[in-house]
């Protein structure tokens, strides 16, 4: 059996543990392993490499940057950080049509700046947002997709956990990875928002306008009721989030909280709806502005944004004892991405011994089919392979086997990285298996069927297909704002 | 014996992830000294270095935490439509190979933290210089450890289905 014959069971071998749910970063352990010393026929070697991976494939000044922007997102998510955003955004939007979602949209664009997970956004828009436009007549599809949707500018819009993933394992700047999503994130939030605000003349019921709605009488007298209690409108404790690290069952949202945010953003003064927000938006400047003007490295920035949060978290309602369940969610996450990243370097490493990584490559670049045409397959790949896995994981597989094509082809790295965000992230909304729906799931219980939320989020899907021929097109979507920096 | 094993693997595993969650902690407020300081001319001398071995070391740390707050990532959208029997079949397979690969990882990291301890090798260079057994230290009891962790968890889903 010759080395690449090994490499290619190895990599089968990763596919089957993983689908029989081996966690990923044990099968990836377990086959470089074996796959080294079967190559080498030295034991010793696969020691070796096993022990350099788990010390110096982390020990890494740029890797720092990964705990420090996942405590800066815990504790903003463990605060009303989402709760102030939405109130603010609906505040501005509320006589536009449609403007409940699109409040939903450009939440979740600002909040995607604090937080780089796009699981963790869909868990706490589906209890921050979802309840709202329940109450104000939308459709059930329409408010699930919305928030499904929306949630993906989590990864877009920096800091974004796969853009420092992918840096990293590029060599790519992550700096200017990040400047650049700024850009997509932006345009395809417009575009949801256009989507949102057009198809409401074609489906008004689904937006809750011009239909009896059921709901109403008990609005107003609730709102009734509300604007005498609002006069202590501080008395009004945000709900517990659920807990990101594990999903669960469970449904944690009383109907009361949320009404009390309908009918305050409805009666707020304009001043009161945007105090919530300014904190959070001030950080988020701080953060990106000082990346964009050289202030200071990723690193440093997500240090500060961490520091920040920590500040401004507790007036946001971050109490005692969200603050330690802020620090158990950055363990777990922390904990569990850099094992598999040293995992994936572990494999990556082996099937570089092996000769497969060029083979791989010889193959592609044998297929002679065009940069596009390529890029093109790679967006069909990702697309499938996201219905099955979590993205950061797509990243660490697909990134060591495509990206030397893409360079050898010529093409603009920092677009292919933007282009692959937004793969993997549709892939993350398609059935059977798209992990967003069954966070959503887990998160709302019963309220909400994972077909349903499929059903919703399909719109979303076809514009960031629309988005991806946006992006061939015009590639300076990308490219422009990091060619700007250089 | 089995949940008294358990409790007291569960206690250690809780507070290295305590002490991981809190190294991170300090690392923000340290980086966050040195990017003022250096405004006055006063920077934090080895930050980059400091920053380096406390990702290795907050990273073990934590890692039994999550095995046991079931948080290693895993792909369940298949496994979670198959009947119980063959789910808990292939989650004590998942564990086995846990133990194994963390055995091997303890047997090498052991071998690497006496030859760093006896030789104190450290990295970076200069005013700051730090030793490196701490995190190959760090790298072993975690993963004893998580060898601790996945043998229990493999325990624990016999005695689940055994009723």
């Amino acid at each position: 059996m010759s080395s690449v014959d090994i490499a290619e069971l190895a990599v089968l071998a990763v596919f089957v543990l993983v689908l029989s749910g081996v966690p990923i970063s044990f099968s990836l352990i377990v086959t470089s392993f074996v796959g080294m010393y079967l190559i080498t026929d030295k034991l010793d070697v696969a020691f070796n490499l096993l022990n350099a991976v788990a010390y110096s494939g982390i020990r890494d000044y740029v890797f720092a940057v990964i705990p420090l922007f996942v405590l800066m997102g815990a504790f903003m998510t463990n605060s009303r950080a989402a709760e102030s955003l939405f109130t603010a955004v609906h505040y501005l939007l509320k006589k536009v049509r449609s403007g409940l979602a699109i409040a939903t949209v450009g939440a979740n664009a600002i909040f995607a700046a604090v937080t780089g997970v796009s699981v963790a956004s869909a868990a706490v828009f589906s209890n921050v947002a979802y309840p709202q436009m329940q109450r104000y007549g939308y459709s059930k599809r329409m408010s699930l997709g919305v928030v499904a949707g929306s949630s993906i500018l989590g990864m877009l819009i920096p800091p974004s956990l796969l853009m420092i993933l992918y840096g990293i394992l590029t060599q790519v700047s992550i700096g200017k990875m990040f400047i650049a999503g700024l850009v997509p994130g932006l345009v395809l939030a417009l575009m949801f928002s256009a989507y949102l605000y057009v198809s409401s003349y074609f489906r008004p019921d689904m937006y809750g306008i011009d239909t009896p709605n059921p709901n109403r009488f008990v609005l107003k007298a609730q709102k009734k009721a509300a604007a005498r209690e609002l006069k202590h409108p501080e008395d009004f404790d945000s709900d517990e989030f659920p807990d990101l690290g594990r999903p669960s069952g469970k449904i944690s949202l009383p109907g009361m909280v949320t009404q009390t945010i309908a009918i305050q953003t409805v009666q707020m003064s304009f001043g009161r709806a945007m105090l919530g927000a300014v904190p959070i938006v001030a950080l988020v400047a701080l953060v990106i502005g000082g990346i964009w003007g050289g202030v200071f490295s990723p690193t440093e920035a997500s240090a500060v944004g961490a520091v920040g949060a920590l500040i401004i978290a507790p007036l946001m309602g971050m109490d005692w004892k969200k603050f330690i369940k802020a620090f158990q969610q950055t363990a777990v996450a922390v904990g569990g991405i850099l094992l598999l990243l040293i995992a994936a370097s572990f494999f990556s490493r082996m099937l570089a011994t092996s000769g497969f990584i060029n083979q791989v490559s010889e193959f592609i670049q044998g297929l002679d089919i065009g940069p596009m045409a390529l890029v093109i397959l790679f967006i069909l790949i990702l697309i499938v392979m996201g219905t099955i896995l979590d993205s950061s994981s797509i990243l660490l597989l697909a990134i060591p086997l495509m990206f030397p094509s893409i360079l050898a082809l010529g093409i603009d790295p920092i677009w292919f990285g933007i282009v692959f965000i937004i793969a993997v992230e549709i892939g993350l909304l398609t059935p059977p298996f798209g992990m967003v729906p069954f966070a959503m799931n887990a998160t709302l219980g019963k309220r909400a069927s994972v077909e349903d939320i499929f059903a919703g989020s399909f719109p979303f899907v076809l514009v960031m297909v629309a988005f991806l021929v946006l992006l061939m097109f015009f590639p300076g979507i990308a490219t422009w704002l990091p060619e700007l920096l250089r | 014996m089995l949940s008294m094993v358990d409790k007291v693997v569960a206690k250690v595993s809780g507070v290295f992830a305590a002490l991981g969650a809190a190294m991170i902690g300090l690392l923000a407020l340290t980086m966050v000294a040195d990017v003022v300081g250096r405004q006055f001319g006063s920077p934090v001398t080895g930050i980059v270095e400091l920053a380096a071995q406390t990702v290795v070391i907050s990273a073990f740390l934590t890692i039994p935490y999550v095995m046991r707050r079931g948080g290693h990532i895993r792909a369940t959208v298949l496994v979670n439509r198959t009947p119980p029997i063959v789910r808990k079949t292939l989650e004590v397979v998942a564990y086995l190979i846990g133990a194994v690969i963390f055995a091997l990882l303890a047997f090498s990291a052991w071998d690497a933290f006496v030859e760093d301890f006896v030789k104190a090798s450290y990295e970076g260079e200069g005013a700051l210089r730090i030793p490196t057994w701490p995190a190959r230290l760090t790298i072993f009891l975690a993963s004893v450890l998580m060898i601790f962790e996945s043998l229990l968890a493999t325990a624990k889903t016999f005695v689940e289905v055994k009723k």
